[in-house]
């Protein structure tokens, strides 16, 4: 694996995100402010000189008008994840044939579980969309092994977290069933001995 | 004793604070060497520990040496700082902390100091190690590896948290295999100590909450791994109990698996879980004062059960202090400047008048030309209000529920007008009563508020029969020239042994009738009563006709009626007639 940058380098770049990173992807209505689309072509050109096919930019845009609600949230992760693309580094560091194959394939599922605005806003989450792009592109964070970033990306992973928290979530019905239970059998055991007999 | 091995961490010191603050200022820790030395500090299982009275920290370099950690300095050290500076950082967070950690951890209240310690550790160490590339995991590997005893699962749980939140390859810290729901149980809590890092104590609840299934399953209270970190045991000790301890722990512990803050709101359960009906929820409360002594005890405030009913009652009673009925006098006093005296050297510089001084001799010799004002006292024109005093008689039979064990809006509604009276100047005398000759006074008329407080306190729980004798004592023999006094009694409905003779032979109800007219500032009783017959009975009847007030407090609504309405008594309003 390439070495990246700094996963601390990315993360402060992607938290300085511009509010136009964060817009409303345009509509098919075309309502919005931002076209998805011309933005990943715009950092492809940057990178290799080569612009999105028009075939290749419909993967960038609502496929039809009855997906708004469903694809939105994965339009707007695109345009986080363009603008870490952005990143001078990283841009030179990355294959841009890895990094057009890592937006149309590799977000779909973590679109899916985190709100775009998270992976700027939350500091867990820059990481972890960080480490996936890192992993996506085949680049090493810097100083890091190859063992080392796996281990923290897989510990910062919505997907592997949302797996297990499934699981989790019916242990908590157990958990409060017995707090309560052992609540109930304080309070019976406490109102024994109101009258201080004890 | 290693001497390289205490310069090394003595050196280590200087830096280990600066990771907080460069500001943090902390005085050398004590170091200890011999095992003597640690017992004699109350340092008992770790190898650190806090001390908040005078942010002091303890470290053992016996155990130091013993488990391999000689190269952690500044780390360890770091760790104890922050402890003072970050959490728990004062013994109000400390014990705020522990109340919300006993809710969460019912019939497992020994476990609830060790299980913040964790949760502070592990927002300690966290800050620690992404900050400032701190090596805990290190410490962590060496502790498990010195420690025989098979992890329990709570351990490994705890384990599998820093692994999630630092990234470790998963097995350096855990050797366990965790369930599906362990697993997440660990995710949970590692993402808790992100939410929560700027707020700690909002994360003991969901964190004691995700730990009780752990606990539970544990075979022994006791894990040397665990003990080993608890390095805020006894943190408190020689402390003054600070006030406001109870305060937010009405709130309802939130499991983080439906915890918004940390599994985001699409993830939270949309109705809140069954157990807020647990809690009152209407500024009443659910505490009760045997576990405000649990909060003392494990932070490490030596209180017996007494000392703690005291405290407990006196924080619970601050909020809700009212405006003590006062009087007005005939006339206010004013000062009147009556003349010139030396001025001695022991008496109060501001007490000098220079220019008289002056006057008597120019060159100023103090003690010797030096003179002061007296002053007399002339009527004013202005009326002046002056408190009235308080006597309280506590009705502690074996009908009335211990205060020290469990809650009582009796005692409470006592504490409040006691510290109010106090707070307006008045003195108080209580007395706890219970069968013939059982009771405990202050013996006259005092303004020691931890004594009347003791006394309102108290329990004696025998039969029941009101000292009529002391009524009788304080109004109508002995000293009769006395500030108008407002005589309160808490009991049930064995108030009406009040109406028996006293031991010579007098009427109960004429000495009741006589104190009432001579104490002059009317007189209450507040009284525990499962419903209002007894108001309706002939007892009653005869009572409110001498000019008692009567009160039945048997909750919160009915404490807040009675403070409501005990303020605007109008005493007040009367003119003493002296």
């Amino acid at each position: 694996m390439k070495k990246g940058p700094s996963i601390e380098e990315l993360s402060r770049h992607l938290a300085e995100c511009p509010p136009s990173f964060l817009a409303e992807p345009i509509q098919p209505n075309g309502t919005g402010q931002t076209q998805v689309s011309a933005v990943v072509s715009d950092l492809l050109i940057l990178m290799s000189g080569h612009r999105l096919s028009e075939r290749e930019a419909k993967t960038f845009e609502y496929s039809s008008s009855k997906k708004v609600r469903t694809e939105r949230n994965r339009l707007r992760t695109l345009l986080v994840a363009s603008w870490l693309g952005y990143h001078p580094k990283l841009r030179r560091a990355m294959d841009p044939q890895d990094f057009q194959t890592f937006l149309r394939d590799g977000l779909d599922q973590i679109a899916s579980l985190v709100q775009a605005d998270s992976f700027v806003n939350d500091p867990d989450r820059r990481e972890e969309i960080t480490r996936l792009l890192l992993l996506g592109t085949a680049l090493l964070p810097e100083g890091e092994t190859e063992q080392e970033a796996q281990d923290r990306f897989d510990a910062l992973s919505t997907v592997k977290r949302n797996e297990v928290l499934q699981a989790s979530r019916a242990a908590e019905e157990r958990a409060r069933k017995l707090r309560e239970d052992l609540a109930r059998k304080e309070r019976e055991r406490r109102a024994a001995s109101t009258y201080g007999y004890e | 004793m290693n001497r390289s091995l205490l310069n090394s961490w003595k050196e280590a010191w200087p830096g280990a604070l600066e990771l907080w603050s460069r500001y943090t200022k902390l005085s050398q820790p004590t170091w200890l060497f011999e095992a003597t030395e640690e017992a004699g500090q109350g340092l008992t299982g770790s190898f650190a520990a806090i001390r908040l009275n005078d942010h002091r920290i303890l470290i053992s370099l016996r155990q130091i040496e013993e488990y391999g950690l000689e190269d952690y300095a500044p780390e360890i050290l770091a760790h104890e700082t922050g402890h003072h500076v970050y959490c728990p950082a004062n013994l109000l967070e400390g014990g705020r902390a522990l109340a919300v950690a006993l809710k969460a951890l019912p019939t497992f209240e020994k476990m609830a100091p060790s299980i913040i310690n964790m949760w502070e550790d592990l927002l300690i160490n966290d800050r620690l190690v992404r900050e400032h590339k701190q090596r805990h995991p290190e410490i962590y590997e060496i502790l498990n590896k010195k420690s025989k005893e098979k992890p329990s699962l709570l351990w490994s749980f705890y384990m599998r948290t820093y692994e999630i939140l630092w990234g470790l390859r998963p097995g350096r810290l855990c050797a366990e295999e965790l369930t599906k729901a362990q697993e997440g149980d660990a995710h949970l809590a590692a993402r808790m100590v992100r939410v929560y890092g700027n707020d700690w104590l909002s994360g003991v609840g969901g964190y004691a909450a995700l730990c009780l299934p752990y606990i539970d399953n544990l075979k022994s209270l006791f894990e040397e791994r665990l003990h080993l970190l608890f390095d805020t045991e006894g943190m408190g000790e020689g402390c003054e109990v600070p006030l406001g301890i109870l305060e937010g722990s009405e709130q309802e512990i939130v499991h983080p698996s439906v915890d918004p803050n940390v599994v985001g709101k699409e993830h939270a359960s949309e109705s809140p879980s069954e157990e807020n009906s647990e809690v009152g929820g209407t500024g009443g409360q659910s505490r009760e004062p045997f576990q405000y002594g649990q909060i003392l005890e494990a932070l490490g405030l030596k209180l017996d059960e007494h000392e703690a009913a005291v405290r407990f009652y006196r924080e619970q009673a601050l909020p809700h202090l009212i405006p003590f009925p006062t009087q007005e006098t005939e006339e206010s006093k004013e000062p009147l400047m009556e003349g010139l005296e030396p001025w001695d050297v022991g008496n109060p510089l501001d007490q000098v008048d220079w220019m008289e001084s002056v006057i008597v001799s120019p060159r100023v010799i103090p003690g010797v030309t030096t003179v002061r004002r007296t002053w007399g006292q002339t009527g004013g024109q202005e009326k002046e209000r002056e408190p009235l005093d308080l006597d309280l008689y506590v009705d502690c039979s074996g009908s009335i529920p211990n205060p020290q064990k469990s809650y009582s809006y009796l005692t409470l509604a006592g504490a409040i007008v006691v510290i109010s009276a106090l707070r307006t100047g008045a003195r108080v005398q209580a007395t706890l009563w219970s069968g013939p000759r059982q009771f405990d006074t202050t013996h006259g008329f005092i303004s020691d508020e931890r004594l009347l407080l003791r006394v309102l306190t108290g329990y004696l729980g025998g039969g029941t029969a009101f000292p009529n004798h002391i009524l009788r004592d304080t109004y109508l023999e002995g000293r009769t020239k006395r500030r108008p006094t407002h005589i309160l009694i808490l009991s049930d409905n064995g108030i009406d042994t009040m109406a028996r003779n006293d031991e010579k032979g007098n009427s109960g109800m004429t000495i009741a009738q006589q104190a009432l007219d001579k104490a002059a500032g009317g007189g209450t009783m507040v009284l525990q009563l499962y419903n209002d017959s007894f108001l309706q009975g002939p007892f009653a009847k005869q009572a409110r006709q001498m000019g008692w007030e009567m009160f039945r407090v048997n909750d919160w609504s009915g404490l807040l009626d009675f403070a409501r309405k005990f303020s605007k008594l109008k005493y007040g309003r009367e003119k003493v007639k002296r």
